[in-house]
């Protein structure tokens, strides 16, 4: 038996009222001097005994109602399971939360360890015929057991096991496994436990269709929640974040060193030196310290020059501080010998500079024809022949002056962008607008930037058109950055393709980085997907203009190439618990379509790809383990077919930020949770709920007294009540 | 020593004054209590009756015989001097008073004012208090000297000690030869079988009895209210009760003995007057006056 409201035990001692008022009534008296005191005795002897039987009885039944009274105000509970025999068998799912703030370090240990232990207590509580279901959440939401658990001492002994999912808690992913576990309950009555430190992020979804629908399925399994939060402040220990290093220039080979860039942040209240390493490869290339203000957020930059092509890793990392997670972050460098273009041409012949794309294959590499290694390797295809290309082996694409669009070459331009590749669409004598716009406008929805109209062509009395580029617009061009902007005077064009900006495209992210006449555009530049697609209005060869033999041809479109395809490297980085989508060059022996991937751990497990022509696309989602992976049709994972890619923690923990009164008074009202702080307030609360509560049959028996007492009293009064005829002796005859 | 009067001058010229007691009342009472209870031959004719064998013949009535030819004896009124008793209760209980009179002022001033009648119709009268014993005995006179006697006796007299009527008046009946007027005033809050007995030792010997009952309206009706401390008037004991809870049992007791004595004083031939001390006493003494005197025309 557990008073919930033990300051009011004191009260217990209002019992002996009635007696201490009835003594001190017995002492506050009249005195009267009697004359027929024997007729009195006599009467007195005949009611004495009934009357002190009364009046202990009354003092009794009111001594009985104040105690039940303050029994029952005292919140008394008892725990008995001879009370529970009717209470309905319950299927229970507890969801502990794996996320790396788990990891921190209490006076108990690790605050998992105290969820775990939670996690069994609430597991001894529960009675036979119940079930239970363990549920761990990060990024993603795992069963520890497929089915419901009927043996609780074999489900005690995984809990003991729980590893973190070292990710940030996604509570919504959490629920919706719930729901799916408790469909497959049969206890009429069910119940959820959320065991965790409560951090903010991972409740703050903006999905409000997930929400309502969340809400709607709690509704209908009538779910009761209760989330325990197993936080505590913020100790003085140092709490520094690392985010992923990424890439600061364009493109990353092996000729000049490549700049990275990545933040530490200081989540202490207290200004803390950290220690930073820079790893590349697994071998320590730099270490800094750096004092860092509270709250300060400190950018670090480092060279590294990559000797040989193929998949590199880099981590940045402090040393061990009170959140031991996301102290490090890993980059997955995928270096190239050289950028690998393809250049599809509308007009391909063998002599390079009949072709449109002569001049540009010159421009990208002027040693080509001297088969020299620089930078760039080009292809140049033509527009059938591109259909037996992998896309996926070149960086970026171009297409040039073409006068057809094969669906199937649309298809893999779109899946190509889509997944991180970099497209320049140029145009020429061959472009047709209308059977562009079909091909690949798509109501906005395609890969071209803007709507094609007309080629506008320069009058015999009109000056040819010259590149305005606008202040601003592009860091693409740093050559090109003047006060008032920078018009390429010396670049004539006597035609172009009109092309209009609309509302849609502005939305989905079209950009003019260059002009011409009326304000049309010379260079259009889109994302689509992880990509980017470039427009230029004019062509690349000398059909239109002299753009070619101009001097700022040359590291225009460098530049331009090496932004297109410097794109894929930061897009080889994810967050935990997102998917990874990339395509690789197939080999046509691997007609199982394995790709082999071999996790952080160096583990290689072999994932069925998907087979897209010449490429096999790899769907990758059990990204829960943070680090870098390597992906290859190879089982040797050889440096020219291995591509890489990393995983990092969402930082978004990282700032301890527990649910806030307001959103716990919000999942309160809208999802019935209810919240406990401490350890002691929910155990209180479980043992209300998990008890019976004697306080409203104490109220019942308060009542009960408070009646009784109340015909009792009625009763002696109307024994006392006199009649007329008390007053008149019967006389006789 | 100084001793208050029971009745002064100006309460017995009231009493002479008042409506309530007319000339003829008295008279009536008077009269009443003059006629002798022993039929004679002495002074007044009463009636004839036949003669029968063994009565004297000294008494048949010649004159008439010779007109009737049949025998009568004349009967006649004995009238004598009356001899009555005031038997004035002076136990504890009878100091009690919820207002500003005593039960034991009111039966003294009962006693006075009958005492006055009496002899100033030139009959005897006497004087006995007691409680549980006799306390003090004025015999009977019918001098004039002793009203005032009476009169100092009642001044003098306190109440206090425990009643017990049977033992008392028993050894008063057996010292009264000739039978008279017993007039008893007490409370009477005695055992039934006490005040029974007492009675019966009078009516045996054939005295006329009259019971003034006097009683405080607070003992009829016993009003108290609050927690209340009951001390006896006769002795040192106390009784601590909740007056709610025994009223009733008390009214019952209360009203048990009043029957009884009622029913006692009825077969006896007892006259029973109960008095209250909220009324004034000439309002009781006319009230029984007037109801003896119906009774005797």
């Amino acid at each position: 038996m557990i008073p919930l409201n033990p300051l009011l035990l004191p009260g217990l001692f209002l019992v002996s009222a009635p007696i201490i008022i009835h003594l001190i009534n017995r002492n506050r008296f009249e005195e009267v001097q009697w004359g027929a005191y024997q007729l009195l005795v006599s009467s007195f002897q005949v009611k004495a005994r009934r009357i002190r039987l009364q009046e202990i009885l009354l003092l009794l039944l009111r001594c009985l109602l104040l105690t039940f009274f303050i029994l029952a105000l005292c919140r008394y509970v008892v725990q008995y399971e001879g009370f529970n025999w009717t209470d309905p068998l319950t299927s229970n799912v507890i969801v502990i939360d794996g996320s790396y703030s788990m990891e921190r370090q209490t006076a108990e240990g690790p605050l998992l360890d105290k969820a775990k232990k939670k996690a069994n207590e609430i597991i001894g509580g529960l009675r036979k015929g119940e079930d239970v279901s363990v549920i761990i959440i990060g990024r993603t939401a795992e069963r520890l057991t497929p089915k419901p658990e009927f043996e609780f001492e074999d489900i005690k002994k995984k809990i003991l096991n729980l590893k973190l999912r070292g990710e940030a808690a996604d509570y919504v992913a959490g629920l919706d496994l719930t729901f799916k576990v408790l469909n497959e309950t049969k206890n009429p009555k069910r119940r959820l436990f959320i065991i965790s430190d409560l951090q903010s992020n991972g409740w703050r979804s903006r999905d409000t269709a997930k929400w309502a629908y969340l809400q709607a399925v709690m509704k209908s399994l009538e779910l009761k929640v209760s989330a325990y939060y197993l936080g505590q402040k913020v100790s003085d220990k140092a709490n520094f974040s690392v985010s992923p290093p990424r890439l600061q220039g364009i493109s990353v080979t092996i000729f000049e060193p490549a700049r990275f860039v990545f933040s530490v942040k200081n989540h202490h209240d207290a200004a803390d030196v950290a220690s930073i390493v820079i790893e590349k490869d697994g071998k320590e290339i730099d270490r800094r310290e750096r004092t860092l203000d509270p709250g300060e957020s400190r950018e670090e930059t480092f060279d590294v020059q990559f000797e040989k092509p193929g998949p590199h890793v880099l981590a940045a990392s402090v040393e061990s501080d009170f959140i031991p997670g996301d102290n490090h972050a890993f980059m997955a460098i995928n270096v190239v010998e050289e950028i690998p273009l393809l250049v599809i041409d509308g007009t391909y012949t063998e002599d390079f500079f009949e072709s449109s794309t002569g001049f540009l294959a010159a421009a990208l590499n002027p040693e080509l024809h001297k088969d020299s290694k620089t930078a760039f390797a080009i292809k140049r295809v033509s527009t059938k022949e591109a259909a037996s290309e992998s896309l996926s082996a070149y960086k970026a694409i171009v297409l040039a002056n073409l006068g057809e669009y094969p669906e199937s070459l649309v298809a893999a331009l779109e899946r190509y962008v889509d997944q991180g590749g970099g497209l320049l669409i140029s145009c020429g004598n061959q472009t047709q607008p209308t059977d562009m716009m079909k091909a690949l406008y798509k109501d906005g929805f395609g890969l071209l930037p803007a709507v094609l109209s007309s080629p506008r062509k320069a009058e015999d009395q009109e000056r040819p058109f010259s590149p305005f580029f606008p202040k601003g617009r592009s860091e693409i061009f740093p050559f090109l950055e003047a006060d008032e902007g920078q018009r390429l005077a010396e670049v004539l064009l006597k035609q172009f393709i009109a092309a209009d900006v609309t509302e849609e495209d502005l939305k989905h992210g079209t950009e003019v980085l260059a002009e011409l006449a009326d304000e049309k555009p010379f260079l259009l530049n889109r994302r689509f997907g992880k990509g980017r697609v470039m427009l230029c209005t004019t062509a690349l060869d000398m059909s239109w203009g002299n753009f070619p033999s101009q001097w700022v041809f040359v590291p225009l479109v460098n530049h331009l190439m090496l932004y297109l395809s410097a794109e894929n490297q930061n897009d080889h980085q994810v967050i935990q618990g997102d998917k990874y989508v990339l395509s690789l060059p197939a080999p046509e022996e691997n007609k199982q379509n394995t790709i082999f991937l071999k996790d952080p751990d160096g583990e290689i497990t072999e994932e069925a790809g998907l087979r897209d022509g010449n490429e096999l696309m790899l769907d990758f989602g059990n990204t829960s383990m943070a680090g870098v992976y390597l992906v290859s049709t190879d089982i040797e994972f050889p440096a020219e077919a291995t591509r890489a890619f990393a995983v990092n923690i969402d930082l978004s923990e990282s700032e301890l930020d527990p649910l806030g009164k307001d959103f716990r008074e919000l999942l309160t009202e809208g999802f019935s949770m209810k919240f406990f702080d401490e350890y002691d307030d929910y155990k209180k609360k479980e043992e209300e709920e998990g008890s019976v509560d004697l306080w409203r049959y104490l109220i019942l028996l308060t009542i009960v007294a408070l009646i009784g007492e109340s015909i009792f009293t009625a009763w002696i009064a109307s024994e006392q009540k006199l009649k007329p005829e008390d007053f008149k002796p019967v006389i006789s005859n | 020593m100084a001793v208050d009067p029971v009745v002064t001058a100006d309460d017995l010229a009231r009493f002479k004054r008042s409506e309530l007691i007319a000339r003829s009342v008295v008279e009536g009472f008077v009269n009443g209590l003059h006629k002798s209870p022993f039929k004679g031959f002495a002074l007044d004719f009463s009636h004839y009756r036949e003669y029968t064998r063994g009565d004297e013949v000294k008494h048949l009535d010649w004159s008439l015989y010779a007109r009737s030819d049949k025998y009568y004896i004349k009967q006649y009124d004995e009238f004598t001097v009356l001899k009555a008793h005031i038997l004035l209760d002076t136990s504890g209980s009878m100091n009690y008073t919820s207002g500003t009179v005593t039960k034991f002022d009111y039966a003294r001033f009962i006693a006075a004012v009958l005492t006055n009648l009496l002899i100033s119709q030139k009959d005897s009268v006497g004087l006995v208090t007691f409680d549980t014993e006799m306390r003090n005995y004025l015999p009977p006179k019918n001098t004039s000297n002793q009203l005032a006697r009476v009169m100092h006796n009642l001044s003098e007299v306190k109440p206090g000690g425990e009643t017990s009527l049977g033992g008392m008046l028993k050894q008063l009946a057996s010292s009264m030869k000739r039978r008279g007027l017993i007039i008893l005033i007490s409370d009477l809050f005695d055992q039934p079988g006490e005040i029974r007995g007492a009675l019966a030792h009078f009516a045996k010997r054939r005295h006329e009895i009259v019971v003034f009952r006097v009683l405080d309206e607070a003992e009829r009706t016993f009003p108290f209210k609050k927690f209340t401390k009951f001390v006896d008037m006769e002795g040192t004991a106390h009784l601590l009760a909740e007056p709610n809870r025994i009223r009733k049992e008390y009214l019952k007791k209360f009203n048990e003995l009043e029957r009884e004595i009622q029913e006692t004083c009825h077969s006896m031939a007892i006259d029973y007057v109960p008095v209250y001390t909220n009324k004034p006493p000439e309002y009781a003494l006319a009230k029984y006056l007037s109801l003896r005197m119906d009774r005797n025309k």
